[in-house]
């Protein structure tokens, strides 16, 4: 039986997407969104979202979408976490590594806000 | 031989002639001797014969004188008688002296005592009277002697009659022989005259024959000295020209009447250096060899002008005399050939030494046979230690270690480029792009490896320039799309009702601010396309698929937007596959330009028909609408960048004017054609044309003995029939040969037959697990060692599954298969048979570790795995290793129980501790290096490796992944 997916962990520095995905995933998808500015923020907040998928953005100041996943990935409760990255940067090469970092998807920018949630939930069940 | 069986035959025909002529001759002389005597003989039987009839006659006279004295007793009459008497006495006499016969004797005797008679008689007719006279002559004894004398006489004649006729039958014989006999000499001499005539006119025509001969073998040389390259000149032995061929005459511009006769002096330039005197002086000492081989002799022309010859001399006895024979060459053409070539080679020595790239040739000894001068700089060696010398020698052996693989590749026959990261003298690193192509012998059909080309060009600043560009257009890209993206999506949200439901009115703002938005990204996704197509990055990754699935997709995508512009999509095609290899996002990305062009431009309510169609290997695809079509000035523009019908399209329409133009360069990168026919007004067609794919026949391709160096020879096994057929090709026009096998028992067959370079497996084959198939091999000695590539739908789980037992595997290729990928992965595998790659033992339990490390590493060395220390040891007991990478906690157990047992061994391989915890400060601290694994990034793995390998660190590119 597959997990069903509620909650998501989501890592964006650019406030306006945050704002506007959040809402789009809340709204269309009816997903809860824990949203963070940062990894460091993520770090913070991972052990009690109880998140059952991170959806991380690739490109931010400080630590970046890699890093934070290698970060959540040391903590216990996001250390199996499955994980879809966001980029504008969608350059064949650069999905591979995204994805060879163990990523389900990658889903480029800009998003159809209106889409975006079927497209998570179709990456998730395709997982299982 | 000839003309001594011609004299044979005549001495023989005279020798017959003669023994002919002497014995015709010989018995001609007998036989007119004999006539000659018979002739004689019957002359004298006649003249006996006349003697005789004299002698009778006189006898009878006298006889009758002396009767009529005795009857007148006149003295006339005795005076008569006695005349008569006497005369008859001389012809008896005559006759007895001709005759010489004992008869004639006997007569005179008698006829001397008859006289006797008659002169008593005469006597007594003087003193006694007539009567008395005639009584003594009618005496018996006067009359019997008469007759006996007279019978004697006549028996002699008779007997010189008979003589006499004999003599003429004699004679008559005779004559006819000597007829015969001239009658033979006649014929004799005939058929001699004849036989000379014959031998003679023989002769005549064997010597015509023979002049024919000479003459034709005269024009013969003349023809081929005529035709000589080289002038040929025949001289005397004092030097006067007896005969020159035409090139000679072309070469000193003479006629050949001008040059008979002439001293060869004459021909060559006055003052000259070097003894030419073998040439021009008189030849005084015979067996003085001529010393003038191939001599470089400066000629004279009729017209003065000059030219170096080579002349070669040699002397001949012709008739006991000695000629020279010159044999001169123009060698001014030569000499500016060879300046020619000495300054091209000039100009080429400056033009490589220029260019600052590293160019050099090597030979399949891999010794430099030309270098230029970039090489010595960039590796700060001089010529001679370069030229001729082994690449070995010139890099040193650990960069050589590097380069060898590669020179192995492209001695096969293979083009091979890869980067090479050099230490300059002065310190710096500088990446060379270093592109080896081989050098065929002249010989096409040999296909020979004679050597290689090598030429380096350093990309340093290349690479730098362009990872700045890359950086720049991804940061581009992605501060262009961040703002877009919040824009999108407030809109979106906003037009999804998210906020609540808008006013009509604003509700069109929006939309309309939304559809800008959208095509402001299309715009910078076209941008990157673009710029991805004109930098050549555009990847292809060709597939072969049904096309008629991948339209029906593309159609289903685009429905949405066809409903919206009021336009229904109909496709019409057979109901058969359609097979292309094409690249599926690529080919969707132009249909779903092409379609949406079409809807764009046709009036609401119409139908845009998409047809597929195949037509002699042809597979075309057709987007049909009935818009506007397109204005005859557009249409040479028409996939040109930027291009739209006019200016207001792209705001009317929402295109970037891009689309076209990555369109073609898609389908042209897929080896396709894009056009289009319209008629304005009545609508357009857009068409792209494909090469329709062709699965070949899948019979078995015939089993050919061995591979050879030039054509590895690879196994295929993969249950597959199709995409057997389809790795077959692939790798057949990569230039290995190929036996396909469908089952791993089939495969398993064909390896205990045949040797091959390499083999690629399906992990799911029918009847067996793969991975069973492949422990399988691995376990087998002769084919422990076969390097394997893997082409499988879940290679990635094959992979995990695999990894927990230590079984090297070259590669893993996921399907769909990539063709580039494959004949890479096949040719960098059947390389690695031979290559002295060195050997690492991994020692780790986590698989995928395993994974990573060899996946980074696989281009340096060729890795063994070992999850527990048991594992370990039996590999170390088994096969000697170059290195041992070792992770410390495997499990209950600790690596530092296997550092004694490789301590024990010799050669200790060297030991890197790969390990998650830090190092026991008191644990044995003879490891090389030590690294941790969460600090530890990937290249500087890479180069630890490299260094403890004594290897130098060459730009490898990091893998990404295993899996891609």
């Amino acid at each position: 039986m597959p997990l069903p997916l509620n909650r998501i962990l989501y890592v964006e520095d650019e406030a306006d997407i945050r704002t506007i995905a959040k809402m789009a995933l809340e709204a269309v998808g009816g997903f809860v969104v824990l949203s963070c500015a940062s990894g460091q923020e993520a770090v913070l907040a991972a052990p009690d979202a109880k998140a059952d998928l991170l959806l991380l953005d690739v490109m931010m100041p400080g630590m970046d979408g890699p890093a934070t996943l290698e970060a959540l990935r040391g903590i216990p409760a996001t250390s199996n976490t499955p994980v879809i990255f966001m980029t504008a940067k969608v350059q064949a090469a650069e999905i591979a590594v995204y994805k060879s970092l163990g990523a389900l998807e990658v889903i480029p920018k800009p998003f159809d806000p209106m889409e975006l949630s079927a497209q998570i939930k179709h990456i998730w069940e395709m997982r299982n | 031989m000839k003309s001594n069986s011609f004299l044979l035959k005549i001495a023989l025909a005279l020798l017959v002639g003669c023994v002919l002529l002497v014995g015709v001759g010989l018995a001609s002389y007998a036989s007119i001797s004999s006539l000659i005597d018979s002739a004689n003989r019957r002359a004298k039987a006649e003249n006996t014969l006349t003697l005789l009839e004299h002698t009778f006659a006189t006898l009878n006279i006298v006889d009758t004188k002396l009767h009529r004295y005795m009857v007148t007793g006149n003295a006339s009459d005795r005076e008569e008688w006695q005349l008569f008497r006497d005369q008859s006495r001389e012809n008896r006499l005559q006759l007895q002296a001709l005759t010489q016969l004992p008869e004639l004797t006997s007569v005179n005797a008698i006829f001397a005592e008859r006289r006797v008679l008659a002169q008593k008689a005469v006597d007594a007719r003087n003193s006694l009277g007539a009567v008395a006279a005639l009584g003594i002559l009618d005496s018996g004894d006067f009359q019997s002697l008469q007759v006996r004398g007279i019978s004697l006489l006549e028996e002699v004649r008779g007997r010189e009659r008979a003589a006499a006729t004999g003599a003429d039958a004699a004679s008559r014989s005779s004559a006819l022989r000597v007829q015969k006999l001239i009658i033979a000499i006649g014929v004799l001499f005939l058929s001699m005259l004849a036989w000379f005539v014959y031998l003679i006119s023989h002769y005549e025509r064997a010597r015509d024959r023979l002049n024919d001969k000479l003459t034709d073998s005269e024009a013969l040389s003349r023809s081929i000295t005529d035709g000589m390259a080289e002038g040929v000149i025949t001289m005397d032995d004092q030097g006067v020209i007896l005969e020159v061929n035409h090139s000679a005459r072309q070469l000193f511009l003479y006629e050949r009447g001008e040059m008979l006769g002439r001293h060869f002096s004459k021909l060559l330039r006055r003052k000259t250096s070097g003894d030419l005197s073998a040439l021009t002086l008189p030849l005084d000492d015979e067996t003085k060899p001529l010393e003038l081989a191939d001599q470089e002799v400066p000629c004279r022309r009729k017209d003065g002008s000059q030219f170096l010859a080579f002349m070669s001399l040699s002397k001949v006895l012709v008739n006991s005399r000695t000629v020279r024979t010159v044999l001169i060459q123009d060698i001014t053409e030569r000499k500016t050939a060879a300046d020619a070539l000495r300054s091209s080679e000039f100009l080429l020595r400056q033009v490589t030494d220029t260019v600052p790239a590293l160019i050099a040739y090597l030979d399949t000894d891999e010794k430099f046979g030309f270098h230029n001068k970039a090489y010595e700089e960039v590796l700060g060696l001089s010529f001679d230690q370069i030229s001729g010398r082994p690449l070995s020698e010139v890099l040193g052996e650990t960069a050589y270690a590097n380069a060898r693989e590669k020179v192995q590749e492209v001695l096969m026959g293979y083009v091979v480029r890869y980067e090479r990261v050099l230490l300059t003298p002065r310190g710096g690193l500088r990446t060379y792009v270093m592109e080896y192509f081989p050098r065929y012998s002249d010989d096409a059909s040999d296909g020979k490896v004679l050597g290689f080309f090598s030429l380096g060009t350093d990309i340093t600043e290349l690479k730098r320039i362009d990872q700045m560009k890359t950086e720049f257009i991804s940061t581009v890209s992605h501060e262009l799309r961040t703002p877009l993206t919040s824009i999108r999506g407030s809109l979106g949200l906003i037009s999804g009702g998210v906020a609540g439901e808008l006013p009509d009115a604003i509700k069109s703002l929006v939309q309309i601010a939304k559809n800008n938005c959208e095509r402001l990204i299309r715009l910078i996704n076209d941008i990157l396309d673009s710029e991805k197509i004109e930098s050549g990055k555009m990847q292809m990754n060709l597939q072969v698929l049904d096309i008629r699935k991948l339209v029906e997709q593309v159609m289903s995508q685009n429905h949405g937007f066809a409903v919206q512009h009021q336009v229904k999509l109909l496709l019409t095609a057979q109901d058969s596959p359609f097979y292309a290899s094409v690249d599926s996002d690529r080919l969707t990305q132009v249909l779903t330009n092409l379609l949406s062009n079409a809807v764009k431009f046709s009036p609401p309510g119409d139908v845009v028909e998409i047809v597929l169609s195949c037509r002699q290997d042809m597979l075309r695809i057709e987007v049909v609408d009935h818009g506007p079509g397109i204005s005859e000035q557009f249409r040479t523009r028409i996939f040109q960048k930027f291009s739209q019908a006019d200016s207001s399209d792209s705001r009317q329409k929402g295109g970037t004017g891009l689309g076209l133009n990555i369109s073609r360069s898609i389908i042209e990168k897929m080896n396709g054609t894009i056009g289009f026919s319209t008629v304005p007004g009545a609508g357009s067609t857009f068409f792209i044309e494909l090469l329709e794919w062709r699965f070949p026949d899948p019979a078995l391709p015939p089993i050919s003995a061995r591979g050879t160096a030039s054509r590895p020879r690879i196994l295929i096994c993969e249950d597959d029939r199709d995409v057997a057929t389809l790795i077959g090709i692939m790798l057949s026009k990569a230039g290995f040969e190929i036996d396909t096998t469908y089952s791993a028992e089939e495969a398993l067959a064909r390896l205990e037959v045949n040797h091959y370079a390499a083999m690629t497996v399906d992990i799911n084959l029918p009847g067996e697990n793969g991975i069973a198939f492949i422990s399988k091999l691995r376990s087998t000695p002769e084919t422990s060692s076969i390097p394997i590539v893997v082409v499988s739908a879940s290679a990635r789980d094959g992979m995990l599954e695999l990894d927990h037992r230590p079984l090297s595997i070259s590669d893993w290729l996921e399907k769909p298969i990539n063709e580039k990928v494959l004949t890479m992965s096949v040719r960098r595998a059947a390389a690695s048979l031979n290559t002295l790659k060195p050997r690492i033992l991994h020692v780790e339990d986590d698989p995928d570790i395993q994974h990573i490390v060899s996946a980074i590493g696989k281009d340096i060395a060729v890795f063994q795995f070992a999850l527990t220390l048991d594992e370990a040891r039996a590999r170390l007991r088994e096969d000697k290793f170059d290195l041992v990478l070792l992770d410390l906690s495997l499990g209950k157990e600790s690596g530092w129980d296997l550092i004694q047992d490789i301590d024990g061994l010799d050669p200790r391989p060297p030991v890197i501790i790969f390990s998650a915890s830090d190092i026991d400060p008191h644990g044995p601290s003879n490891a090389n290096a030590v690294l941790v694994k969460s600090q530890t990034s990937n290249a500087e793995l890479l180069r630890t490796i490299q260094r403890v390998l004594d290897m130098p660190e060459e730009a490898v590119s990091l893998p990404l992944t295993g899996s891609q």
